[in-house]
């Protein structure tokens, strides 16, 4: 076969990008239908749109410039923008991508081919426990297809085409090796969306747009906060070093004492800064000396926090009060729903990232969360299962200055935040919080949006469903019924105290009467209701 | 003529000693702290918390406190001009100048006999305190070695409580740093205790029945106890139970109970439950 002549250049990975984007416009609620558990899940396909949306904008954006740089750009906005488990997945593929085209102008065919390869590799290596029958067999499947292709010297497109190809066969097989999935009907939701992915990028390169129109107005929100507060370290300052000639230890030990979030990425005789300082001037004479200096930009980031308070799209939530002294340990925790914003306000959080079940908050809201610069070290508890690796990610970033307590719903988030004390030490908190969390038993009601089948029995769309710990484990015609298999499910011998959270779509008298019922039922133990207002799930509960 | 009657016990009123045991000894008395509300004020022993927290409702202002009159320590340790050392016992300093004030008039009775003790609790606290300075006194040890038990006991003494809300020590100013910021959402109840005479936060748990279950688990992993006290401020029904509990687990152990005095009534607010309790010295 003919060596490939054929070359990849910065426009075509833009129209790759955007070709993907415009795939998961149109495919991402066929992604997230594909849920093993008939509950109202972390919706893989919009966690992935999202994040690809973010890709999609910077890419957009960006000048004219090297496909290597492009990439880049790509995936540091991923990195920012991931949201949920795939999210961050995603992320990671693409992160892998740019490191395969780093410092091109252009690339051949092989070089792009073995740029995914590297893409599925660091994907691969962004979970922590690989399970088969995940996106994690179908990356495998895709990298093999690339790998034969590249070998064979295809053209790109028939190089995406032999990975879709390869990977789709893997997708098939995910049913056969994760139980849950064959249960459910459906394939690995992840795994779809690599190939959803792929094929994007396919009909970019061609010039087959099939998608709606983009609408980054409506899917980019940037994350805010409601009160006026003053940052420590205003201006965003991020500039490149060309001809960089010093030492990268040496400037990180300058740049260091001149503020936080410092981001640098080096490349050949190149490199990026980026640092959120209250001396921007100061920043740039230093670096005046490391080279010539390009692309600088200086923000400052209390317009952002208030623009986005106008336009009130704000997501996170600050306290009305927040101290104008820097404490030295405070808690970030997510939810979803105005009670439990309130409850967990009233507990001690210091902030509270809007995003739970079906809304998976991305890493950037993590990070904006840590640079109001309320405390100098902060406890993140995610609160779910899909938000778990996005604040993984931030910690990545933010270093020793983000510890995770790795709670799984909520009621583990309010016994980790009433165990929180501003004034111990960190191992200290940690260690009681992490305690405190495993101490709680927790579970949620929800309807069915599909029939499904649980112990071989058959539950129809529209029943009620208690699950605990991500699987179905009672289920009613009626929502009394459910709550009452499920508290009853949840109690041990040692329960004192049974919290019921109640969802946005239930009525405050309904709630309590269906509390008062059960709390006659349940001798000496007490019941507790509040409003959680969260979506989707018309009761939390917890046994403590 | 034996020596050892000659000993006097003086007790701060927040101690809330029983009539029948002021009645019993004629070397043990009261020294009074202050209520004022407003423009009025009381002797402790005049005001009940009920009346307490009745009037502090009516007139809308919060409760003051105030620590004796210097005058009323100088007449209570007369009897040290004659001779009879004097033994004072107060309530936690942290919570009152009451100990700083009684060491300022003993300094007045220079050479003269008189131990200031800091109970570093309050209460039935230092009712057993008293109880135990009677007790050494009447088999003839002498004052400086019942001051040094004393100062001993208090060192092994606990004070845990829970109170219906942190408004009265807020208002107060008794309790500081991050746990005044502390809501009563979910019905949190703060574990208060008493450290370095401090009032501080030991845990947070959730409900009252709870709250009593988490002070009743700090007080089993006291081996080898001295006595159990239970204060409390309305509620009986709990307070019995508790009782019960407690009786029930430490049959050999000398479980009292006794209503809060006014003085930490407008410390600490209404609806307290305490524990306090000491480990053998």
């Amino acid at each position: 076969m003919q060596p490939s002549v054929e070359v990849i250049d910065g426009k075509d990975f833009r129209r790759m990008i955007a070709g993907s984007y415009s795939a998961f416009m149109r495919e991402h609620e066929y992604i997230n239908s594909l849920n093993v558990f008939p509950v109202p899940d972390g919706d893989t396909g919009t966690n992935m749109l999202l994040t690809l949306g973010s890709v999609t904008k910077a890419v957009t954006e960006a000048p004219d410039e090297g496909i290597g740089s492009l990439a880049r750009r790509g995936a540091d906005s991923a990195i920012m923008g991931a949201r949920g488990n795939s999210g961050v997945i995603l992320s990671q593929l693409l992160r892998g991508i740019a490191r395969g085209l780093s410092g091109k102008d252009t690339a051949t065919s092989t070089e792009v081919g073995k740029a995914f390869q590297y893409g599925v590799l660091y994907a691969y290596r962004a979970v922590a426990r690989p399970v088969e029958g995940t996106i994690l067999t179908v990356a495998k499947g895709i990298a093999k297809g690339t790998y034969r292709a590249v070998r064979d010297n295809a053209t790109f497109a028939d190089i995406l085409k032999a990975a879709i190809n390869a990977g789709q066969e893997e997708l098939i097989r995910t049913p056969e090796l994760l139980p849950a999935l064959k249960a459910a009907g459906v394939v690995d939701a992840g795994g779809q969306g690599l190939i959803v992915f792929l094929g994007g990028c396919l009909e970019g390169l061609e010039g087959r747009f099939t998608g709606p129109e983009a609408d980054f107005g409506r899917m980019l929100t940037v994350p805010g906060i409601t009160a006026d507060i003053t940052i420590a370290h205003p201006y965003c300052t991020e500039f490149i070093v060309k001809r960089f000639a010093a030492s990268l230890v040496e400037v990180k030990r300058q740049l260091e004492q001149m503020g936080e979030s410092l981001v640098l990425a080096p490349g050949d005789d190149i490199l990026k800064v980026h640092i959120h300082t209250a001396q921007p001037g100061a920043v740039l004479e230093s670096a005046i000396a490391w080279g010539t200096l390009h692309d600088i930009k200086i923000d400052n980031m209390a317009d952002q926090h208030r623009q986005t308070i106008e336009l009130g799209e704000n997501k996170s939530v600050m306290p009305a009060a927040l101290a104008k002294d820097r404490a030295k340990l405070a808690v970030i925790s997510v939810a979803a729903g105005e009670g439990l914003i309130a409850i967990m306000r009233q507990l001690g959080a210091n902030s509270i990232i809007s995003g739970g079940q079906t809304l998976n908050p991305p890493v950037e809201e993590f990070i904006t969360a840590v640079h109001n610069g309320a405390a100098e070290q902060y406890i993140i508890l995610p609160n779910n299962k899909n938000i778990v690796l996005a604040a993984a990610q931030a910690k990545k970033l933010l270093g020793d200055q983000v510890a995770i307590v790795p709670t799984i719903n909520i009621p583990q988030g309010l016994a980790a935040i009433l165990a929180f004390d501003p004034d111990s030490q960190l191992e200290v908190n940690l260690s009681r919080m992490n305690e405190a969390q495993a101490a709680v038993r927790s579970g949620s009601l929800t309807m069915a949006v599909r029939d499904s089948t649980v112990a071989g029995q058959i539950v129809p769309e529209g029943s009620f469903i208690g699950v605990i710990d991500g699987s179905v484990v009672v289920w009613a015609d009626s929502m009394a019924s459910a709550l009452k298999k499920l508290v009853v499910h949840l109690v041990g011998a040692d329960t004192s105290m049974v919290s019921l959270y109640y969802g946005a779509e239930l009525a405050e008298t309904d709630a309590n009467s269906l509390a008062e019922v059960l709390g006659k039922e349940l001798n000496g133990i007490e019941v507790q209701i509040y409003f959680g207002g969260q979506p989707h799930y018309q009761f939390i509960v917890s046994a403590e | 003529m034996r020596t050892f009657l000659n000993i006097q016990i003086v007790i701060d009123s927040t101690a809330n000693v029983p009539e029948e045991m002021l009645a019993a000894h004629a070397n043990l008395q009261v020294v009074p702290l202050k209520i004022i509300l407003g423009v009025d004020e009381w002797n402790e022993p005049e005001l009940t918390t009920v009346e307490l927290f009745r009037l502090t409702r009516e007139k809308g202002v919060h409760p003051q406190t105030s620590q004796p009159a210097p005058g009323d320590f100088v007449q209570a340790f007369a009897p040290a001009a004659t001779g009879q050392p004097v033994i004072v016992i107060c309530l936690a300093a942290g919570l009152s100048g009451t100990v700083n004030g009684a060491k300022a008039v003993a300094k007045d009775f220079a050479g003269q006999e008189i131990y200031v003790v800091d109970s570093c609790t309050s209460a039935i606290g230092m009712i057993k305190m008293a109880e135990a300075a009677l007790a050494m006194a009447a088999a003839g040890e002498p004052a400086r070695v019942i001051a040094e038990q004393l100062e001993r006991m208090a060192a092994a003494t606990r004070t845990l409580f829970i109170v219906d809300s942190l408004e009265y020590l807020r208002k107060g100013g008794r309790i500081g740093g991050a746990a005044a910021l502390l809501g009563s959402i979910l019905q949190v109840k703060p574990i208060l205790t008493l450290r370095e005479g401090k009032v501080q936060v030991l845990d947070k748990v959730r409900i009252k029945t709870r709250a009593i279950a988490r002070m009743l688990e700090e007080l089993s992993r006291e081996d080898s106890l001295e006595y159990i006290g239970v204060v409390y401020d309305g509620e009986p029904t709990v307070v019995e139970e508790m009782m019960t509990t407690i009786r029930q687990r430490y049959p050999a152990i000398h479980v009292s109970r006794a209503a809060l005095g006014s003085v930490l009534g407008a410390h600490l607010g209404p609806g307290v439950i305490g524990l306090i309790f000491q480990s053998k010295v």
